[in-house]
């Protein structure tokens, strides 16, 4: 693959830099709503919650939460166009309980920076509007923490916390589409509709690099967004 | 370009922007919980050993259980005097016992605490009580006595006697490493048994089996909880009371006792007779505890002690019951009146009186009044093996040894008279056989077959005869006046025991006679008459264990008067006031009477039966005898 994309890369800068042409450079954001299942993480919510030796409740549990991204692009070909892609993805949980005597929780952080680059062809390019398939590949620069906190009595009578860090990389692979409109030159809205495949990760634990990660959280799953395309 | 340009800017600047965004977790709604009350439920605790103020005396071992009902129990804490005691053991999830070592905690003797908290669950259902922070706290206060001192003062109490039995009685040990008494007996050789006391407080029991002169040795042991104990013994016993004891007239006995104050236990009444030698003895066993008397079945003789033993013989025993060692419960008994008794004794002519010697004490006793002299004592010699006193003929002189030598006093006021060697040690070897003393002062000795005279008035050595092998010198006296001398030597060829009778003419014998079968069993009479009476007594065997009695003149050895005796009775003593010899059976089995000749007419009767080897001494009609009693002969005549 590396024997494949590196002179790729290079003939492409070759070409662009002897064709650039700042007309054909688009830069857009977005934002929406990403539905990635995070099944491991929730499994530990569950585990967590049997050995427990009080009743609790799993508050938050990864829900979709708003994620946000830009790219440019240039149009190398006709209706061919490719460049780089950021998306920031978070999300969470909560598992806890809380009664007269003090308060418990397990909380789980997640937030990933999504760098790729992003092929897209345009099927249906008219002036007004466009209809885009892409292929938007990179890697998923991963953060994950637990928060387990037990507070007992007033005034931290007894207080117990404990924090886990964990770090991981994987590669995603997001094939997607989109509908452009063109509201006024040159602002553009768009919609896209994505699905994303994490492949390959690889987690350590902050404490313990040795320790071997089993569960982990998962970027794969539907993406929906919108935003506007300069 | 330049609009591209501030789009890029932007675009940077919003994506660092969403950097800072994060997962925010939803409020935790609250849970309505009840809370628990503020004064705990009632738990159970046991701790033992049952006792309001905990008592140690040594390493000790405490149990606690707790039922704490459906509340779940979290820990255990047991302090002495706020310390910790690391040695906690559980035994189940309720029970657990802890080792308070009293070796280590060093505890000095007086109060001290021990303080037990229990911790429990709430059951609440709350995130502290589920999580085991919120608890119920009980707090325990054990007041603790430590005496380390308690097991070393375990002794058992001297045996006390009361209504109801023996008494033993101990320390009471009320300490937690209390196990238990255990008591025991041991009546050898029939019974022993034991007891075991749990209560601590239990510090005395009542023997109720034990039976009056039973040597009974009880031991108490004192058991802790593991190994160790203490232990302490005392032996013990009650003397029976010693049966009355009447003599009558008839010479028959009767004998009374008191009831055992435990007749209960009590089988029979064993009573044995014990007698002199020659004597009857006899034995009963009475079944009818309701019968304390008992006349003996033979009436008694005279001459020595007699002894009647009472046993209580208890159930259970088995055994020949003269086999039973027991305590007290003996009388001892004798014919005739009583005298001063003594181990030597010879008669004081024309006094009336005897003198008497008993463990080296002289004294003069008036036979007729009751009355005694003052006294003269005397240490023994070294290895002195004959009579402690000699007295002579008459009585007017006696002797004795003092640091080896003879030492003679008179009679009349015990006055010294003189000593003297003569010649009876060996070094520390005694040599001297027989000796003999006249009216005089001379001192006839035998010794290793010299024949020896001294005069203690001048101190000097009359004669000395050594006899050839062929004979033994055996004894030797010394006639009143000092003139002759009876000598009884054994014959080696002959086999027999002869006396040879001599005249002393200066430093040689002068031989007037000779009698053969002298001296064949102890206490044959063979004596002097006092010198008034010129007379000499020897009886010797005409058969075998057939005596002759002969009286003869002391100056020439002329025959005066002889009797023969039955056979097997032995002449044993003269009195030469009635010309009567006294004639006893020595052999068995015994018989009821002795004999009672007078010399001169040579009659013979039965008189009562002589007994024992009591010294006896015959004068006026009244018999001596060693252990302290006399009988007027004509008074016990039995036909």
């Amino acid at each position: 693959m590396r024997k494949i994309f590196l002179p790729f890369c290079i003939i492409l800068s070759l070409k662009l830099s002897a064709q650039f042409d700042p007309d054909k450079i688009k830069l857009g954001i977005h934002s929406g709503l990403s539905f990635f299942g995070q099944e491991d993480l929730k499994s530990i919510n569950q585990e967590f919650k049997k050995q427990l030796p009080f009743e609790t409740e799993i508050i938050d549990d990864f829900k979709p939460v708003l994620f946000f991204g830009g790219y440019s692009q240039y149009e190398l070909l006709n209706r061919f166009a490719l460049g780089p892609v950021y998306e920031y993805h978070y999300a969470g949980s909560r598992l806890g309980a809380r009664d007269y005597s003090g308060i418990f929780s397990f909380d789980q952080y997640i937030k990933s920076h999504q760098i790729g680059m992003k092929f897209s062809y345009s099927l249906i390019s008219e002036p007004q509007k466009a209809f885009i398939v892409e292929m938007n590949t990179g890697i998923n620069i991963t953060k994950w923490k637990t928060d387990t906190k037990l507070e007992i009595g007033e005034e931290g009578f007894f207080l117990q916390q404990d924090k886990d860090n964990f770090t991981g990389k994987s590669w995603n692979v997001t094939p997607a589409i989109r509908y452009i409109y063109k509201i006024i030159n040159p602002v553009s809205l768009f919609g896209n509709l994505a699905y994303s495949f994490d492949l390959a990760g690889k987690y350590i634990y902050e404490e313990d690099k040795s320790l071997d990660v089993t569960k982990a959280p998962h970027w794969g799953g539907l993406k929906v967004s919108i935003g506007v395309e300069f | 370009m330049k609009i591209k340009l501030q789009h890029i800017i932007f675009l940077t600047g919003f994506l660092f922007s969403l950097y800072a965004c994060e997962f925010t977790p939803s409020e935790i709604p609250l849970n309505e919980v009840k809370k628990p009350s503020e004064i705990p439920p009632e738990i159970l605790i046991d701790l033992k050993p049952e006792m309001e103020i905990l008592r140690i005396s040594g390493p000790t071992w405490i149990s606690y259980s707790v039922e704490t009902g459906s509340r779940e129990l979290y820990n255990i804490e047991f302090k002495f005097d706020n310390v910790g005691i690391g040695s906690l053991y559980s035994v189940s999830d309720r029970k657990f016992k802890a080792f308070i070592n009293t070796d280590t905690i060093r505890k000095d003797t007086g109060m001290h605490e021990l303080e037990i908290s229990t911790y429990t669950s709430t059951n609440s259902g709350s995130i502290a009580d589920k999580t085991g922070i919120e608890q119920y706290w009980y707090k325990i206060s054990w007041p603790v006595y430590v005496n380390k001192l308690a097991k070393d003062n375990f002794t058992l109490n001297d045996p006390e006697v009361f209504s109801d039995g023996i008494t033993l009685s101990w320390p009471e040990y009320d300490y937690a490493d209390f196990a238990r008494y255990e008591l025991s007996w041991n009546r050898y050789p029939y019974e022993s048994g034991e007891v075991s006391i749990s209560d601590p407080r239990q510090n005395s029991y009542c023997d109720k089996l034990y039976v009056e002169g039973i040597y009974c040795k009880y031991t108490i042991n004192l058991l802790f909880k593991g190994e160790d104990f203490r232990s302490d013994d005392a032996s013990f016993f009650i003397a029976i009371e010693n049966p009355e004891v009447k003599v009558n007239s008839d010479r028959s006995v009767d004998i009374k006792w008191v009831h055992s104050k435990n007749e209960a236990y009590v089988q029979l009444y064993y009573i044995d007779v014990s007698v002199p030698l020659y004597g009857y003895s006899e034995d009963h066993e009475i079944n009818d505890l309701t019968n304390t008397t008992l006349r003996l079945s033979r009436r008694i003789g005279f001459g020595g002690d007699y002894k009647v033993r009472l046993r209580y013989i208890p159930k259970g025993f088995d055994r020949y019951y003269s086999t039973l060692e027991t305590a007290g419960g003996i009388s001892t008994f004798a014919l005739g009146d009583s005298v001063p008794e003594f181990q030597t004794a010879s008669v004081i002519q024309g006094e009336n009186s005897l003198l008497l010697n008993k463990n080296g004490t002289c004294f003069k006793w008036n036979f007729l009044t009751g009355e005694s002299s003052a006294s003269v004592t005397f240490p023994s010699s070294p290895n002195v093996r004959i009579p402690d006193i000699t007295g002579s003929p008459d009585g007017n002189y006696f002797g004795y040894f003092e640091n080896k030598e003879f030492v003679i006093r008179r009679t009349s006021d015990l006055s010294f008279a003189g000593k003297l060697d003569v010649e009876a040690y060996d070094g520390s070897y005694f040599n001297i056989a027989d000796l003999s003393i006249s009216n005089n002062g001379l001192i006839a000795t035998v010794s290793n077959n010299y024949l020896r005279i001294f005069d203690i008035g001048t101190g000097s050595k009359l004669l000395e005869k050594y006899f050839s092998n062929d004979h033994y010198l055996k004894e030797a006296l010394i006639s009143p006046d000092g003139k002759n001398i009876a000598i009884v030597a054994n014959g080696y060829q002959e086999g027999t025991n002869t006396l040879i009778y001599s005249s002393i003419d200066g430093d040689q014998l002068v031989e007037a006679g000779r009698v053969n079968g002298v001296g064949n069993d102890d206490g044959a009479v063979v004596t002097f008459s006092p010198q008034a009476d010129q007379k000499f007594v020897v009886s010797h065997w005409k058969e075998i264990h057939r005596y002759v009695v002969e009286v003869r003149d002391s100056r020439t050895f002329e025959l005066l008067h002889t009797v023969e005796i039955p056979s097997l009775f032995v002449p044993v003593v003269y009195d030469f006031t009635t010309d009567r010899v006294i004639s006893r059976y020595q052999s068995h089995p015994p018989e009821k009477y002795s004999y009672l000749t007078d010399m001169i007419s040579g009659i013979r009767k039965k008189i009562v039966q002589f007994t024992g080897k009591e010294p006896l001494v015959f004068t006026e009609g009244i018999v001596f005898s060693g252990n302290g009693r006399s009988i007027v002969v004509d008074n016990y005549l039995l036909d």
